[in-house]
């Protein structure tokens, strides 16, 4: 984002741009730089097309240093030569014609992005997600979402293709620690589009992770080409790192476009950051399916198919009767386009591109080589068909022989510049062709010597351009062309002697046929006017005699032992003749896989020399460095020499001289605690206090179990007192009741009183009698539950003063499980007494409500007796007041 | 409370819901017609529990769990753990969530299955556990549900394997776990809710309550905690899963906490936490005793404005209404 805000510069060493491009690139104020740009100047990033090397690229802008980034606007061959020189984005013209091209370089240059396919690329529509815990369990979710491309109509083979071994790279990056799992996949579709996207979360991801897997050959090693392969099945491949979450997003795009399908496809590897982009891309429908689905997976089979390819040629000429007649029709074919096959075609063009089209010849020896060069792909076949240099329309349009270099004039300057035919693009006329026409010859009429010349005289004028890269890459081109030279010779031994086993197979042919031949001569011989005459004579023999005598016999016996004997030579030589055809086979087909050896062996020469040229470089570098560093070193060391010890050196000397002093007094300390420490450890000392110590706590525990029997004793006492307590409360219940039955018969006399007034008084003594006892029992109950209050209280005080003595004492090693036992019997004790409190705080309940119903009974007691004063006072015939006169 | 077995044992959930009873799994007797009425979710100890059970004074309520309804789901749970297969661990994952939607649709408590998952999944060490009950017993159990919640989500969303599973149900439960390491606080507990409520709301919370500094750092440095505290106990099967316990607060525009993430940047699995743990609030009440599924599928956070956190809810939801009408047409 903040990338996009600022204006982005981009140097141009791609020649001219596409004009898609170009519109998308002044629409967003892009500054575009051109290749002869002031090297003050800053940019960010490097146009190039048709480059494959990318290390001097690197070398000479510093790409790597200096954090710039590299985008080819072709296919590059080697990614992992692209992508360990900061090389960051692939697009091909193809791929900005379509709508995803300006996305693509809004999301390459805003960087921004998500996790989700909505987010990622806002204009698809998801179809399907799932989530991999194990990424050898995937099985459905994956049948799943290929069927789903097929339905799409997308590549779904590179569909499938992809994503084994991108999960294979990811899994192998999870067995390094370097990601997590799961991984989430989502995929959708936007038009002809088909996407693929895979996240998870990636902590220690390095370039040198992706760089690594990217390797070009195929090997027995597949961690080394994992990533390699998944970027060549999809037709755009995207990996994206978030930092800011630590999670890395891999989206893959198949497209149904015909020309990207088969020559172009796009990568891009970049940081991103999260947030809307700059250019908005609203989709409401993204994301809109989930289904949970049980329907069957449909059967696909019949859509794939393997193309026809050159190994289908090749092997048809191992079968026999069509192999000559084939190899008759490929020479008459390309004979036919070619009548002037015995002179040799050289063609103009940069020296790598010399080397793949110096090989196209007419000559029927080297037939080998043309047919390998023109049974490629259909761009193969394109680039030789335009190398043809006697086409009809070539003729009418006056282009005896076109160039490469004038092929590709439209794509770039540099290209152009550096094949050296830019300066006449509009005449359609080659340097070839302007070299023949002032030798005044026909461009085919050349001879070898004066194309050498001519080629000489080209490279010099290549060298006049002045460009620093290309020079460098020319110099590249040098060396590694040295190497292809050798490699070039081996596939030169090769071929000879690959011509001589075909040779050798012919003549095993000829042999045959001969023997063939010789053989039905010899029974011919044989059979000739011999057998005629002793046939006709025997056949006479017959008619005559009609038995045969033994001269006959004889001489039929030494005729059939000829026969066989012609026979079994005739069977001797075909055997032969086998041999050497097998042998022949077996050889052609050694020879065959040598060759394809070599060019595996060449391919593999060439990165390991460019790798040990740059790590060689590196060395040069960091050794440079180091020697700098070690001189700057000597050279302030031998400065401080010459000016003495400055104050900061002296203070160093101080601050160490005083933590010597700290240390040696440190020193003395930890020796003096040795010393005491190990006269402790004297053994009749130790001991005596040993036991001394022992002694004490043994007499501590006796005191704490004194004092716990003592507790146990007072328990057991106040249990005694309890039980009593009981029984007195029993007794006070007794007495209750007696009361109250009294209490009922009181009342009874009281109404009987009513009558019979003199036995009231007796009554009434007798409850003030009852009511006095009552009260004496009560006061007794109250002082004995006071006592034992005290008692409790006291008994609790001890508990508490004990478990602060145990606990005073510690825990010391010698006496632990007793305190601890004891703590265990304290704690009982304790327990003990709480439900003894308990209990009594339920007996004083109790006796709460004897004193309640008491009072209760106290008081129906002075009603009554209110009840019979009153009644006494009311009688008529009550008795006078003692003194009292009689009437 | 004053109530005998046999009546409690009749009492329905919704009674709880009503506040008729307190809302329980365990009562203990002791004497005569006494009970103590423990809380779902309260952690007792063991050897009280064996104590009491010995002397037949403990007893399981079972209005409020379902011994049979947690040991079917703990048998799934088991039967899951040996499963090999991708299809066998799916169509296992689709059988729990039908049989969640068939036991917990009706009057049934939620928190057999949460006990079950607990069982089942939880590697928390107990002490990390008491320490979090310690600390506030509603802040335990709303782990011990949102971390159930989190399993049938994963489950409805593609999660089939069961150490992933697991790992996902000790994130969830660990969300919060961060809390319980600092200075705690029911203040703090309410910002959090707040902040589970609506994205931001929790900081509005503190601003508008006026919070201490120590209060503010409780509650912007609690994922922090939680993570370095998951990333010491070593508990989980992937442990870079570990990272999702930082998302809990985090918001599309960026004014999250503790990052401050921008949008695009959160997984389904780090939104399957979000989503579980925005469905429990740490309160002393809450409304999901009964009919679960209802509540789920009728369940509406600002956090469903974040697009993974909608398409996981969505696909739960799915899964839950295939399932029912699965059910409904008995195919």
């Amino acid at each position: 984002m903040e990338a996009a805000k600022k204006q982005l510069a981009i140097l141009n060493l791609a020649g001219e741009l596409d004009p898609e491009l170009l519109r998308y690139l002044t629409a967003r104020n892009v500054k575009i730089l051109p290749s002869d740009a002031d090297k003050t100047t800053s940019w960010t990033h490097v146009l190039t097309r048709e480059l494959q090397d990318f290390s001097a690229l690197n070398k000479t802008h510093g790409l790597v240093a200096k954090g710039r980034h590299a985008i080819s606007l072709t296919r590059v061959e080697n990614l992992q030569n692209f992508t360990a020189n900061n090389g960051n984005l692939i697009i091909d013209s193809l791929w900005l014609g379509t709508p995803m091209g300006p996305f693509v370089l809004d999301k390459y240059f805003q960087s921004f992005g998500g996790i989700t396919l909505g987010d990622n690329y806002p204009a698809f529509t998801e179809v399907g997600s799932f989530n991999v815990a194990n990424p050898f369990n995937t099985g459905e979710y994956v049948d799943r979402m290929v069927s789903r491309a097929f339905e799409q109509g997308a590549e779904a083979l590179a569909v499938k293709s992809y994503f084994d071994h991108l999960i294979m790279y990811v899994a192998g990056l999870k067995n390094r620690g370097k990601v997590g799992l799961p991984f989430e996949v989502t995929y959708g579709t936007f038009q002809d589009i088909f996407a693929l996207q895979v996240h998870f979360f990636a902590n220690s991801l390095a370039i040198a992770d992706l760089t690594a897997a990217l390797g070009p050959g195929l090997s027995k090693r597949p961690e080394e080409y994992y990533l390699n392969l998944a970027v060549q099945s999809a037709d755009f491949f995207d990996f994206s790192f978030i930092p800011e979450v630590s999670k890395v997003v891999v989206t893959g795009l198949w497209t149904k476009d015909e020309r990207i399908r088969f020559e172009n496809r796009g990568l891009m590897i970049t940081a991103l950051e999260g947030g809307e982009p700059l250019a908005p891309y609203k989709n409401d429908t993204a994301t809109a399916s989930i289904v949970i689905a049980a329907t069957p997976i449909e059967d696909f089979t019949e859509k794939l198919t393997i193309p026809a390819g050159p190994m289908e040629t090749e092997e048809s000429r191992l079968v026999k009767g069509m192999l000559e007649e084939e190899e008759d029709s490929s020479e008459q074919r390309f004979s036919s386009e070619t009548p002037e096959a015995e002179t040799l075609t050289r063609l103009s063009g940069t020296p790598d591109e010399r080397e793949a089209v110096s090989r196209v010849s007419g000559m029927p020896a080297e037939k080998e080589l043309v047919t390998k060069v023109s049974g490629g792909s259909a761009e193969e076949t394109n680039h030789v068909t335009r190398i043809a240099a006697d086409r009809p329309e070539a003729r009418q349009e006056g282009l005896r022989v076109q160039s490469l270099g004038e092929q590709k004039s439209d794509r770039g300057a540099l290209t152009v510049k550096s094949l050296g035919v830019g300066a006449q693009p509009a005449t359609g006329k080659t340097g070839l062709y302007n070299f023949a026409q002032t030798l005044g010859k026909a461009p085919e009429e050349l001879t070898e010597s004066e194309v050498k010349s001519f080629l000489d005289h080209d490279e010099t004028r290549g060298a006049e351009f002045d460009n620093p890269v290309v020079k460098q890459l020319e110099q590249q081109l040098v060396s590694t062309r040295s190497e292809n030279e050798n490699l070039k010779r081996q596939l030169v031994t090769l071929s000879t002697e690959l011509r001589v086993v075909k040779e050798g197979r012919e003549r095993a042919v000829k042999l045959q046929a001969m023997a063939a031949a010789a053989a039905d001569e010899k029974l011919a011989g044989a059979k000739g006017p011999e057998e005629d005459l002793v046939r006709r004579q025997l056949e006479k023999k017959l008619q005559e005699q009609k038995t045969l005598n033994e001269e006959d016999l004889k001489r039929i016996t030494a005729y059939f032992e000829k026969e066989s004997k012609l026979v079994d030579a005739q069977r001797e030589l075909e055997l032969k003749v086998r041999k050497l055809e097998l042998e022949a086979g077996q050889k052609e087909t050694f020879y065959s896989k040598e060759l394809e050896k070599v060019d595996r062996l060449a391919k593999g020469k060439e990165i390991v020399l460019a790798k040990t040229k740059e790590n060689l470089t590196k060395l040069l570098e960091r050794k440079e460095q180091d020697i700098a560093a070690l001189r700057y070193k000597s050279d302030e060391l031998a400065k401080a020499l010459a000016s003495g010890p400055a104050a900061s050196q002296a203070q160093m000397i101080r601050e160490l001289e005083k933590q010597n002093q700290t240390f040696q007094k440190q020193l003395e300390v930890y020796k003096k605690q040795f010393a005491t420490m190990s006269s402790n450890l004297q053994p009749g000392k130790g001991e005596e206090e040993f036991k001394e110590e022992v002694r004490k706590l043994q007499m501590i525990n006796q005191q704490l179990k004194n004092q716990v029997d003592a507790g146990r004793r007072e328990a057991e006492k106040l249990q005694a007192k309890i039980g009593l307590d009981n029984t007195q409360m029993m007794q006070l219940r007794t007495e209750k009741s007696k009361v109250e039955q009294e209490l009922k018969k009181a009342i009874q006399d009281a109404k009987a009183a009513l009558t019979m007034t003199p036995a009231a008084g007796a009554l009434e003594q007798e409850l003030k009698k009852s009511l006095t006892k009552a009260q004496t029992q009560a006061q007794m109950m109250e002082g004995q539950l006071k006592e034992t209050q005290t008692k409790i209280v006291a008994l609790e005080a001890k508990v508490v003063e004990l478990s602060k003595t145990q606990k005073s004492t510690g825990p010391e090693e010698g006496a632990k499980g007793k305190t601890g036992h004891l703590e265990t019997q304290v704690k009982k004790l304790t327990q003990e007494l709480n439900a003894r409190d308990a209990l009594l705080s339920e007996v004083k309940k109790e006796t709460n409500k004897l004193r309640a119903e008491k009072t209760a009974l106290q008081n129906q007691v002075d009603k009554y007796k209110k009840e019979a004063d009153k009644i006494e006072k009311s009688k008529p015939g009550a008795p006078k007041k003692p003194g009292g006169k009689a009437a | 409370m004053n109530h005998e077995k046999k009546i409690l044992a009749k009492l329905l959930v919704k009674d709880l819901a009503k506040k008729v009873i307190c809302d329980g799994h365990l009562y203990l007797s002791s004497g005569e017609r006494r009970f103590y009425v423990m809380k779902p979710g309260v952690l007792v100890d063991p050897g009280f529990i064996k104590k009491h059970a010995a002397t037949n004074q403990a007893f399981d309520f079972d209005c409020s769990t379902s011994p049979a309804h947690r040991e079917q789901f703990r048998r799934h749970f088991r039967e899951l753990r040996y499963l090999q297969f991708e299809k066998d661990l799916r169509e296992k994952c689709v059988l729990i969530v039908r049989d969640f939607h068939r036991t917990f649709s009706s009057d049934n408590h939620f928190l057999s299955f949460a006990l079950a998952c607990h069982d089942e999944f939880c590697l928390l060490p107990i002490e990390q556990q008491i320490r979090m009950h310690e600390t506030d017993m509603h802040l335990y159990r709303k782990a011990l549900y949102a971390a159930a919640f989190s399993v049938v989500t994963a489950m409805a969303n593609d999660f089939f394997h069961y150490m992933m599973v697991k790992d996902l149900y000790n994130i969830t439960f660990s969300l919060d776990a961060g809390l319980s390491e600092a200075n705690y606080s029911y203040f703090v507990a309410e910002a959090c809710n707040a902040e589970n409520k609506g994205p931001g709301e929790g900081r509005h919370y503190l601003e508008t309550e006026r919070a201490s500094e120590l209060e503010k750092d409780v509650f912007f440095g609690h994922p922090a905690r939680s993570y370095e505290l998951l990333k010491t106990l070593k508990i989980l099967s992937y442990p870079e899963l570990a990272e999702a316990v930082l998302y809990q607060h985090e918001l599309s525009d960026g004014s999250g906490f503790p990052r401050g993430i921008r949008k695009g940047q959160v997984s389904s699995w780090e939104a399957v936490i979000i989503f579980a743990d925005s469905l429990v609030e740490i309160l002393p009440e809450y409304d999901f005793e009964t009919q679960v599924v209802e509540y789920l599928l009728n369940f509406k956070n600002q956090k469903q404005n974040e697009l993974p956190v909608n398409r996981v809810f969505r696909k739960l939801c799915l899964t839950l209404e295939y399932v029912k009408s699965f059910k409904e047409t008995g195919s």
